[in-house]
């Protein structure tokens, strides 16, 4: 295998708290490679940290620690003109499709910003490429001249897909990119994302709390528990026989449309569960609402471990 | 930007005002009948006349020429210490809010200073220095307001940074000056505008007040006739009149074109385009469907024909239609489809909840034998006492300046009138019940101190703290995590299995078979299928519903494409004439456009109800693929 396209090792994200309290990293010592074609996806619950690496692999969040390297290219901490070159190649979809489009800029005037400002595109070519990207994503070509409030939220999505594409990049973050939609337009935006790595041969970043999705667009699945990496490996081995405890938990977690399979789901479910303690200073951050938890998980943090195929677990009872 | 002016009549007015009287100081040599110094001393101090259509003041000058020639003195300081005021305000303010940091410090801390100052002082002893230079004078004006619109603009800017957008121009590439120039400007205009307007009144004021003092120039300008009058106010009050008028008027009028230029450079992107075919939205509205049953009695709750409407631009427009709806007690019946389908429209209307302005236009609510539709009263005791309501944003339902116990406590007392302390004990049992741990410890929490998870549990405790037999859940773990969705549900699962009544308003249909023995699909406003959950998600009877199951990646095979519906659910006001989905739906055939269908039971499938023609070809349709969802 050649060299990933984005190798991140070791990375650590904290935020600037107050003074007297200082902040918990919200990415800590983070190991992650992306090959080029492949799709990653990094699924974990609100406040895990999935957020906060895509961002700071965009240079968006404060890195304290450790690299990111874009195509061999150390990026960690780009100075704005390097951050320029690259956005020609990394590009970013947001899940509000509300909030990510500025309400005063026309559709097309949205779309071809990072053209004309960030990539210096001159406005005719400019012009001609969103109405091309447009077609790409499923929109007319007059939807360039109207604004981000007349369209619906999936449309206002593909909008954000077209502007990610107009630079023809390699790399997307997508950072819940389809929580906000419905299912029967999830579904078309998926495709769509489907088709265009397909016949872009681009790499994603999937970031999702939902891990149907996840399973569905991925090759590879990273989860992260409180800043961490907990569990990576092939999506399906993820999906359908996962090893870490969290993972497991998640997995029994997401309801599936079938009344008894659920319910057969809930009953493995509330065998798990356990009753909620604080996560202990030292040691695994998941001990304290771990069923397997032992005096060793609160006081030596667990490594993540290879398994087989590329199958990395943070577990001290992985294997029993 | 013009032609949504059109529409501000009195915008307009005052826009026409402003620019009359500029036009008139410019063109003063042209329009005044008189000099502004011509002295006419057979009629010092009089009234209107012919001669003096508004009069003259000391010395018999014509007070009409004065105002003209005044105003070109009065308003070209009004342009100057404004374009000063803009020009230093918003750059400082921008840079300080965009870039934070110690620049933000240095013009925080500049315009505190600034505050301390007593304008109209430094505007003296300005004034000292530069005798009668009314530019000085309005240079330093501008300068001592600009740091107040700084302070605006800056924490404007702070919040805008935060945007989505701005960080996706980041993304992008963008320079840091793009950005601001591209994104943060335009939406600064708003707030700009009205600091602007409020400014200029300010200085007109002012310079007024200057040439009131008499250390303004001593040229004619509206203070000084302003001045002038109030010497004479004993011998000639009309002198009063014209000056003070001018100049209330021209400051009310700065205001309204403010607010009118605000409001219209707001509406240029917010608004939605016009839809223009609600004739035929009425015409749905009036066709009569299939005549509703009579209520079920032996139901809790019994919801026959019921239309809501909402007014949209002044006519009323149906979103929802017809909609029948039994729910037995202690059962849990779930309301699926996607957002604009009317789903919690439905459960809303069912409490009385509509906002917007929306009401139920026709049919029946029955809760417990008696009729809700109508009865305020009756729905005010029935409210929280029988039914209980949990809702979609757990932390912002509850009050910020509450505990959450007192919530609780609050909504005991109001059922059953008893003590406060007794109230607050009832509310940690409640606690307890929703399974928080050490619940006396939460009841003192506020809201921004409870986890998602946690606030939802106050809310059902909430919910259930008047006692109901039913409970309307509006998209109750939309917001959380899976792992404390799955608590939540297991929790009214437990609440149900005490005889509680459920109606859980959901897009998920995980949720849906977690917690529902019934489940009623709703597309465009209607129902189109109902049926047990277990028959409806291995056989569908409707497209949509199967279409809804089919694109739910739960099902997808990993490389091939999802089965999506294409197209969007139609807006109220785009509702075709016969089956509302037949736009998207892969069955659709002529006969499906040709009248409303009725929502009717299919061949041998005695509790079900499906709204299509053609149901029976998805019978031959293949199933969904249930093996890939039960591991």
């Amino acid at each position: 295998m050649t060299a990933p396209l984005l190798d991140v090792e070791d990375l650590t994200v904290r935020y600037r708290g107050s003074r007297r309290v200082p902040v918990t990293p919200a990415v800590n010592e983070v190991d992650l490679a992306i090959g080029r074609g492949e799709t990653v996806g990094l699924v974990g619950e609100s406040g895990s940290g999935k957020t906060s690496l895509g961002f700071a692999l965009l240079g968006l969040a404060p890195v304290v620690h450790g690299t990111v390297r874009f195509d061999g290219e150390d990026v960690t901490a780009a100075p704005s003109p390097v951050r320029r070159r690259l956005s020609r190649r990394m590009q970013v979809i947001f899940q509000d499709p509300f909030g990510s489009m500025n309400p005063t800029r026309t559709v097309g005037d949205t779309i071809g910003e990072g053209l004309r400002y960030g990539a210096g595109v001159a406005p005719g070519p400019a012009k001609q490429r969103v109405a091309e990207v447009l077609a790409e994503v499923g929109l007319p070509e007059s939807a360039a001249e109207r604004y981000p409030a007349h369209f619906s939220g999936g449309q206002r999505q593909r909008i954000a897909i077209a502007r990610a594409i107009a630079v023809d990049p390699d790399f997307i973050v997508c950072d819940e990119a389809v929580s906000a939609l419905d299912l029967s337009v999830q579904a078309q935006v998926l495709n769509l994302l489907a088709r265009l790595k397909a016949a872009r041969g681009l790499s994603y970043l999937f970031i999702s709390h939902d891990l149907s999705v996840v399973r569905y667009l991925s090759d590879r699945i990273v989860v992260m528990y409180a800043g961490r990496v907990v569990e990576q490996g092939p999506a399906e081995v993820i999906s359908t026989a996962p090893v870490h405890p969290y993972t497991r938990a998640l997995v029994a977690a997401a309801p599936v449309p079938d009344p008894q399979a659920q319910a057969s789901n809930r009953a493995a479910r509330q065998a798990l569960a356990v009753r909620q303690r604080g996560a202990p200073a030292v040691g695994c951050a998941f001990a304290g609402r771990c069923p397997l938890a032992t005096d060793v998980c609160r006081t030596e943090r667990p490594l993540l471990r290879t398994r087989e195929d590329g199958h990395q677990v943070a577990c001290h009872h992985q294997d029993g | 930007m013009i032609s949504r002016l059109r529409h501000k009549p009195l915008g307009i007015a005052a826009l026409c005002y402003l620019a009359l009287i500029t036009l008139a100081s410019i063109f003063a040599p042209l329009l005044a009948p008189y000099g502004q110094d011509d002295q006419d001393l057979t009629h010092t101090l009089s009234g209107p006349s012919a001669h003096h259509w508004l009069g003259t003041g000391v010395l018999g000058r014509d007070i009409l020429s004065r105002l003209l020639y005044g105003g070109r003195v009065t308003l070209i300081g009004v342009v100057i210490s404004s374009a000063i005021y803009i020009a230093v305000g918003v750059t400082l303010g921008l840079v300080a809010g965009y870039f934070g940091g110690w620049i933000d410090r240095l013009v925080l801390r500049l315009a505190d200073l600034v505050y301390a100052v007593p304008v109209i002082i430094v505007l003296l002893v300005v004034l000292a220095i530069f005798p009668g230079d009314e530019t000085a004078a309005m240079v330093t004006l501008g300068l001592l307001a600009a740091p107040g619109l700084a302070r605006v603009v800056r924490s404007v800017t702070k919040g805008l940074r935060e945007e989505l957008y701005i960080r996706a121009a980041q993304a992008s590439g963008l320079r840091s000056w793009t950005i601001m120039r591209r994104h943060v400007l335009p939406r600064l205009a708003g707030t700009v505008i009205v600091q602007l307007s409020l400014f200029g009144a300010a200085a007109v004021l002012l310079e007024t007040g200057l040439g009131f003092l008499g250390v303004g120039v001593q040229r004619a300008t509206w203070g000084s006739l302003i001045s002038e009058a109030s010497q004479n106010l004993g011998t000639q009050p009309w002198l009063l009149v014209p000056s003070g008028f001018l100049v209330i008027t021209f400051v009310l009028a700065l205001g309204l074109v403010g607010d009118a230029v605000r409001d219209a450079v707001a509406e240029r992107y917010d608004d939605a385009p016009a839809r223009p075919r609600r004739r035929r939205a009425a015409a749905v509205a009036s066709a009569p469907e299939s005549a509703a049953p009579p209520p079920d009695r032996d139901a809790l709750l019994s919801v026959r024909g019921l239309t809501v409407a909402f007014p949209v631009d002044g006519a009323e427009v149906p979103v929802v239609t017809d909609v029948d709806l039994d729910v037995m007690a202690g059962e849990a019946v779930g309301i699926v489809g996607e957002s604009g389908c009317g789903k919690s429209v439905t459960a809303l209307s069912i409490l009385g909840l509509l906002r917007g302005g929306g009401r139920i236009v026709a049919g029946s609510v029955v809760f417990e034998g008696t009729e809700l539709v109508g009865a305020p009263e009756r729905l005010s005791q029935v409210r929280g006492a029988r039914i209980g309501w949990i809702s979609q944003d757990p932390i912002a339902s509850l009050d910020p300046c509450f505990s959450a116990g007192s919530q609780i406590a609050e909504v005991v007392r109001r059922h059953t009138g008893c003590s406060r302390r007794a109230a607050m004990r009832r509310a940690v049992e409640l606690l307890e019940l929703v399974r928080l741990p050490e619940p006396a410890q939460v009841a003192k929490r506020f809201p921004h101190q409870l986890s998602g998870g946690m606030a939802q549990r106050v809310g059902i405790a909430a919910a259930i703290a008047g006692d109901p037999v039913m409970l309307i859940a509006d998209e109750p773990t939309t917001a959380l995590d899976v792992t404390v969705q799955a608590e939540i549900l297991d929790l009214l699962r437990e609440l149900q299995a005490g005889g509680m009544a459920i109606i859980l308003v959901t897009h998920d249909w995980g949720v849906l078979s977690d917690l529902c023995e019934r489940g009623v699909v709703m597309y465009a406003g209607q129902v189109v299928e109902q049926a047990g959950v277990a028959e409806m998600v291995h056989a569908p009877r409707h497209p949509y519903t199967a279409g809804l199951l089919g694109s739910n990646p739960v099902h997808a095979v990993r490389g091939r494409p999802l089965p999506a519906i294409e197209g969007v659910v139609p807006a109220p006001s785009d509702w075709p004439v016969g089956c509302r989905f037949q736009a998207r739906c892969a069955y659709a055939q002529e006969d499906c456009g040709l009248g409303p269908v009725a929502l009717a039971e299919p061949d041998g499938a005695g509790d079900r109800r499906t709204r299509c023609l053609h149901y029976d070809q998805l019978r031959s349709a293949p199933a969904n693929d249930t093996e890939l969802v039960s591991r």
